[in-house]
């Protein structure tokens, strides 16, 4: 990783709440997909509308049992922890 | 080589490679450093039409250190990004280039410089061109003016230059390669044969380069320029990265690829050889995604290299003393880890700590050598490498030699090496070979920045005949 984009990731873990809720307004596998849960901050569809970005996003579950869902934007990554979130991915792939 | 493919995860990502890094006081400007960090290797000059480039999905970083902890200081960022003027030609160009503007050159690079330190990230400069690949003399028929209009002084002081240079890495890859084999010497090899004269495998082959000349004041910790080789902020550290985003998707819509996520590091070139000759093939890899201040945990590696234990078994009988040898190689370790202290060699030092980490270290206060010997500091030239590295210092020949047992004297006065340890030597011999004579092994270097020669152009290049000239200079 590099230093820049080290200290800008250091930074962000500071305000990884933030970003996560930032992020949980970006259409996730399908606009569908994605829905408020209990871990994030709860957004009603109207400000979900509103506040969609352009940018694509991705999401990596790098272990399903740990419940995290690394959430790749721009040049960032947030990790959010949501096994709920997870375990309907999953049933998605099934 | 040096780091060219060292690694087996970064041989499959050409643009990302660093294959070599260079460190040294500006001959012509010695109030100056100047920094190449090389990319994209072995390049066959007419490897046409989609002639080499520097990847605009790839963060390209030269480091500094020079607070004596093995990090990044300073960072100089250089991110690229290419236009393509007509898509609905195969062509790299329609006609001969004559400017960096002419629309007859159809794929144009352009470069942004980035400056890290701890006053924050400055943007330098943006838009910087680079210049052509050398296509041949009917394409460019005056290369040398064309790629001397992509070399830019910045505001804040800084020279640049990025874009296709000649290889000035000297190496005999078939032999070396071929059970450690070295041409000149084979009838001593275990499994021996006929001497001959050693071959320059990158000879006609070309390189990237992104070169930048800073004024020695921007480099040091004190902002000043060092008044003695001791003096405080002397020695500076200097590793080069390339980075690339976490996360690609690929997508069979043209142009809707993405690039996401945090950039992660995959390739790191400090000291030549350090991850191709030290570090084994199953932490090669792991090793390219580390900072230098993470390398305590190759020193094993340094202090009983690999090599060490192959010589005298590839050469029976030459190297008996070196064979002897059981304690740890505190030699190589200085050289390569944490800089040589004082005392070591008169008048010299670039001692950086005790951090284990590989860098180039230089030591500012030496000026440039009016003679230089290829040999660097082993040929008496203290401005040569392990003080940096030039871009004519025989790197091979040098490390071949301190690992045979040549520079363990430093620090067992007991010691008396073997005496094929400062003889053997790759293509040339550095110890009477002078930087005039690596011509004859087809390299050529320039004697102002860039420093390295201009590019081999498809046309005419050792490749192609026996007898080559540029065409286009």
């Amino acid at each position: 990783m590099s230093n820049i984009s080290r200290r800008q990731f250091v930074a962000r873990g500071t305000v990884g709440l933030a970003a996560v809720g930032a992020a949980a307004s970006i259409p996730l596998v399908g606009a569908t997909a994605m829905k408020p849960t209990a871990k994030l901050t709860p957004v009603s569809n109207a400000n979900s509308n509103l506040s969609l970005s352009n940018e694509p996003l991705v999401a990596h579950i790098v272990n399903p049992a740990s419940g995290e869902i690394h959430i790749m934007f721009g040049t960032h990554e947030v990790i959010h922890n949501d096994p709920e979130l997870v375990a309907k991915l999953i049933r998605v792939t099934l | 080589m040096s780091s060219h493919r060292e690694a087996p995860e970064i041989s499959k990502d050409p643009v990302a490679d660093s294959t070599d890094l260079y460190a040294f006081v500006s001959p012509d400007a010695p109030d100056t450093v100047t920094l190449i960090a090389n990319y994209l290797p072995l390049q066959l000059p007419g490897g046409g039409p989609n002639f080499y480039e520097f990847g605009d999905d790839v963060l390209y970083e030269i480091n500094i250190s020079n607070q004596g902890t093995a990090q990044a200081d300073i960072s100089y960022q250089f991110r690229f990004q290419t236009v393509l003027s007509d898509p609905n030609t195969f062509l790299y160009n329609n006609g001969q280039i004559n400017s960096l503007t002419d629309s007859t050159w159809n794929r144009k690079q352009f470069y942004s410089v980035t400056r890290v330190d701890a006053t924050g990230t400055t943007l330098l400069a943006s838009n910087l061109p680079c210049p052509p690949c050398n296509v041949g003399f009917r394409s460019i028929p005056h290369y040398v003016p064309l790629a001397n209009q992509a070399i830019n002084t910045l505001a804040s002081g800084e020279k640049v230059f990025a874009g296709q240079r000649a290889e000035g890495f000297y190496v005999d890859l078939g032999s070396i390669f071929d059970l450690g084999d070295l041409r000149p010497f084979s009838p001593d090899h275990l499994i021996a044969s006929a001497p001959t004269l050693g071959v320059n495998s990158t000879a006609g082959l070309n390189v990237h380069s992104i070169a930048i000349q800073v004024p020695i004041k921007m480099l040091t910790s004190t902002g000043t320029m060092p008044g003695s080789v001791t003096a405080p902020g002397a020695v500076i550290g200097v590793w080069t990265t390339a980075s690339r985003q976490k996360v690609r998707v690929l997508d069979q819509i043209p142009g809707s690829d993405a690039d996401l996520g945090p950039f992660v590091q995959v390739s790191r070139l400090g000291n030549p050889l350090f991850n191709e000759v030290i570090v084994p093939m199953g932490q090669k890899d792991y090793w390219n995604t580390l900072a230098p201040s993470q390398d305590g945990q190759f020193l094993p590696y340094v202090q009983y290299p690999e090599l060490q234990k192959l010589l005298p078994f590839l050469y029976p009988g030459v190297f008996p003393k070196l064979a002897q040898v059981t304690a740890p190689r505190a030699d190589l370790a200085a050289i390569l880890l944490t800089g040589i202290p004082s005392g070591i060699i008169g008048g010299f030092q670039n001692y950086t700590g005790s951090t284990n980490a590989d860098m180039l270290r230089l030591n500012v206060a030496i000026p440039p050598a009016s003679n230089p010997s290829i040999y660097g500091i082993l040929g008496g030239d203290l401005a040569g490498f392990p003080n940096g590295r030039r871009v004519f210092d025989d790197v091979t020949t040098i490390e071949l030699r301190a690992i045979a047992g040549v520079t363990y004297q430093l620090v067992n006065s007991s010691y008396t090496p073997d005496g094929a340890a400062g003889a053997i030597y790759d293509i040339v011999d550095p110890s009477t070979t002078p930087l005039a004579g690596l011509g004859a092994i087809g390299e050529t270097y320039l004697p102002a920045f860039p420093y390295l020669g201009t590019p081999w152009d498809g046309f005419s290049n050792p490749l192609t005949t026996p007898t080559p000239h540029l065409g286009n200079a």
